[in-house]
């Protein structure tokens, strides 16, 4: 540090003959003073993480050449792995959907524009097409069995990669939350009548009104609770429930957003699990991650995790939490490519190895 | 040049900003290592060095350093210009890096891997070596500990099944306590003693053994920015995803614990830190807002106070604050009288109850203690807090002001029943 004090300044003219006389007087005295830095050595040093992360450029200096920086509506919004030569890449899906004008941009500078042209919701993830004039390089993702322990890398298109980390436990799938309208339903003569609303959720912001009696979901006739998930089972997060509502003896139909249960932000638990970053938006329901520990950002999400012969071993899917991130590891992602490519929405359908999402319509 | 060797592939990394390379580093005993991390650390000095064009380090070839076998296996010779003045910047600079830091020839033993600010490849894949090898050894020993409604991790520490884990975990000694394995299986035990203070707290397997364990390390070789390993069971057992590792460095040494950036959370409690060579070194205990704020209870507490963890005993149990004291801790017998505008500099004793060591001892209702052995007590508070402190059957001399006189009062100590 003393050193760049001493130095910093005049550019050019600063010679040898300067920065040796600096260095030579510093030099003497740290040994006029050797018990300082003898002492100073002993209780160690935390090297900022950065220094950190520098080590590990190397491994990253031709797999960050894919990686893209997403940019929507102006917005760095996350980041896209390259998959092939004309511009086919990869990107957390959530993050994009619902803008505009999406921008891609490489490592060298280049700006493209491009578009999604098909999403697994399953997993979060999309294809997104880069309006190149020049081939991109890709990557290729190796299947990889991970080790308990061993170093993944996170690189953005910069030289030092954006975190760095070590796989914290087996891959595994993660379960979505149950899916629901947001309401208490109660048996009813005519339907099922609707005890209470939970705020912030699709009843409630579809003008739903305690007392109302719900007498039709997705036009079949309801009389049990049980009905209502039965109706709601093939529907993602998202997806709009047609329901027909009697309210004072008049019939009216309703259109419900179906959503996730969120975590409540009050409880212990869900704020550590916030305290010290930002995590993904989308951060369930994925049908298996590598975790691991690095420090990303939920703008890091969409780019390549590496390991350290330089592998690409997975995508950077979510944030999800303090002391856990997500990578789609190689083996989904490669299997996902194949149906995004042949225009397969993978939607719930494909759900396969995970649980049904929706087990109850009524909410706590 | 008798003995001197140059080392381009550090300073070409250092004036391009970038982390020493394999290749470099191969090339380098460790003075030059560090020599060469300093470099890289100062990018201000990057612009300066440029100014050198060929840029060479000195490394003295001296007997310590031959004798290493890493050392020069590709010796890198390189046109020096002779010039006093490069000379003595060189030898400065040398000497600088020497002078801070008179590292050993790199991977010589574990201490360096531990303490190593990687700056190449090499490096990390020792770091990774250590660390996959420590969780191969430590999963199968690091339990999730289920305790009076709670669920925290711990760490098996002997074959018999003791069992390290956080104060606040088990809570209380003689607790039912059960103990889930990485695999599912589990084991069922009790809660034995706990230093609420520093949160330190034991517990037993008491199924029969032979039971998986690590062994307990030392603070001795740990210092700020060393390696450490944390594992747990956050959120509590998932069969999905039986353990749980983070790797990251200590940032701060305390007498009452270790702080790291190894992220921990709800449910980690209890578990184990280690260093390189798979070792406990801290329990985790509590953490702050920042990803740097993980602090652990250093492991020399343990050891330190092996006897009263293994016996039962609580102590230092803040009974002001959480929640009231606790059986077999100290024990005086007085209640503080309230003192609202805190208008009197002591504790004024509102009750001294019948048959304890506080009437045994002779103290009386309006007594205002001033002191206990010599430590000022502005307070109820105070009383409580040194008191706290003590121990059943320890003795202390109470300095306490009766009407306008003052007297001391020598008291025993008692145990809560």
């Amino acid at each position: 540090m003393r050193i760049g004090m001493l130095i910093s300044g005049k550019r050019r003219f600063l010679s040898t003959y300067s920065f040796g006389f600096a260095v030579a007087a510093l030099a003497c005295l740290m040994l006029v003073c050797p018990a300082l830095g003898q002492r100073g050595q002993d209780r160690g040093r935390y090297a900022p993480d950065s220094e950190i992360r520098s080590a590990f450029s190397p491994l990253v200096d031709t797999v960050r050449q894919s990686v893209l920086t997403v940019i929507a509506d102006g917005d760095a919004r996350g980041l896209a792995t390259v998959i092939d030569r004309d511009g086919l890449a990869l990107a957390k899906a959530s993050d994009l959907i619902g803008h505009e004008e999406l921008i891609v941009k490489l490592a060298a500078g280049e700006e493209y524009p491009c578009t999604i042209i098909n999403v697994d919701r399953l997993n979060d993830l999309a294809l997104i097409q880069v309006k190149a004039d020049r081939p991109l390089i890709p990557v290729i993702f190796v299947k990889d069995q991970t080790e308990l322990g061993e170093w993944v890398v996170c690189p953005g298109p910069e030289p030092r990669p954006r975190a760095v980390g070590v796989v914290a436990t087996v891959s595994r799938g993660i379960e979505s939350p149950r899916l629901v309208l947001g309401v208490m339903l109660r048996p009813h003569p005519e339907g099922l009548r609707v005890d209470a609303l939970t705020q912030g959720y699709g009843a409630e912001q579809a003008g739903i009104r305690a007392g109302d009696v719900i007498t039709h979901v997705e036009e079949q006739k309801v009389l049990a609770v049980q009905q209502v998930a039965e109706r709601l089972n093939d529907l993602a997060s998202g997806d709009s429930v047609e329901v027909l509502v009697v309210r004072d003896g008049r019939s009216m139909k309703v259109s419900i957003e179906l959503q996730q249960v969120r975590p409540d932000p009050r409880s212990r638990s869900e704020r550590m699990n916030r305290m010290g970053g930002e995590v993904s938006q989308r951060n369930t329901g994925f049908q298996s991650v590598i975790q691991h520990d690095a420090e990303i950002d939920p703008e890091d999400c969409g780019g390549p995790l590496v390991n350290l012969d330089g592998e690409v071993i997975g995508l950077n899917i979510a944030r999800a939490g303090r002391i856990s991130s997500y990578a789609l590891p190689s083996e989904l992602v490669l299997r996902r490519i194949v149906e995004l490519k042949a225009g397969i929405d993978a939607g719930p359908d494909a759900a396969g190895d995970i649980e049904g999402p929706v087990q109850e319509a009524a909410s706590d | 040049m008798n003995g001197w060797v140059s080392h381009p592939a550090v300073f070409y990394c250092a004036v391009r900003g970038l982390a020493l390379e394999q290749t470099a580093t191969e090339n380098l005993c460790g003075k030059c290592l560090v020599l060469g991390r300093m470099a890289v650390l100062s990018s201000k000095s990057i612009e300066l060095m440029n100014s050198f064009r060929v840029l060479s380090v000195v490394c003295p070839l001296d007997q310590v350093h031959s004798q290493e076998t890493m050392f020069m296996k590709r010796p890198v010779l390189t046109s020096y210009r002779q010039d006093p003045l490069r000379v003595l910047a060189l030898a400065g600079l040398f000497l600088l890096g020497s002078t801070l830091a008179p590292a050993p020839a790199w991977a010589q033993d574990d201490a360096d891997v531990a303490n190593v600010v990687p700056g190449s490849v090499e490096q990390l894949r020792a770091i990774q070596d250590k660390v996959t090898a420590v969780v191969e050894k430590a999963a199968p020993a690091t339990v999730c500990v289920r305790a009076g409604g709670g669920s925290g991790s711990g760490v098996i520490i002997s074959e018999d099944g003791y069992v390290l884990t956080a104060g606040h975990v088990i809570g209380e000694p003689g607790r039912r306590v059960t103990f889930v394995f990485p695999d599912g299986s589990t084991a069922r035990g009790e809660s034995l003693g706990l230093n609420v203070g520093i949160d330190s707290g034991l517990a037993k397997i008491t199924d029969e053994g032979p039971w998986p364990y690590v062994e307990m390390g030392d603070l001795e070789d740990i210092k700020v920015g060393t390696w450490v390993v944390a594992m747990g069971h956050p959120g509590g057992f998932d069969a999905q995803r039986p353990v749980v590792t983070r790797l990251g460095r200590v940032y701060r040494m305390r007498d009452n614990f270790v702080q790291t950036d190894c992220t921990i959370i709800g449910g980690d409690s209890g578990g184990p830190l280690f260093d390189l060579e798979g070792r406990v070194i801290g329990i985790h205990s509590r953490i702050s807002v920042s990803l740097r704020q993980n602090y652990h209870v250093p492991i020399t507490t343990y050891t330190e106070t092996w006897d009263r963890l293994a016996a039962g005993e609580v102590w230092n149990r803040p009974s002001a604050r959480r929640g009231g004291p606790q059986r077999g801790g100290p024990y005086i017998g007085v209640q503080g009288q309230l003192d609202r505008n805190g208008a009197v500099d002591g504790a004024t004793l509102g009750q001294v109850y019948p048959d304890t060591p506080a009437a045994q001892a002779g103290l009386q209702q309006g007594d205002i203690v001033i002191a206990i052995e010599g430590q000022k007590v502005a307070s109820f508070g105070d009383l409580a807090a040194i008191v706290g402190e003590s121990e059943p059957g320890d003795e202390l001399t109470f300095m306490i002001k009766r009407g306008e006189r003052e007297m001391e009062i020598e008291l025993t100590v008692g145990r809560r029943e």
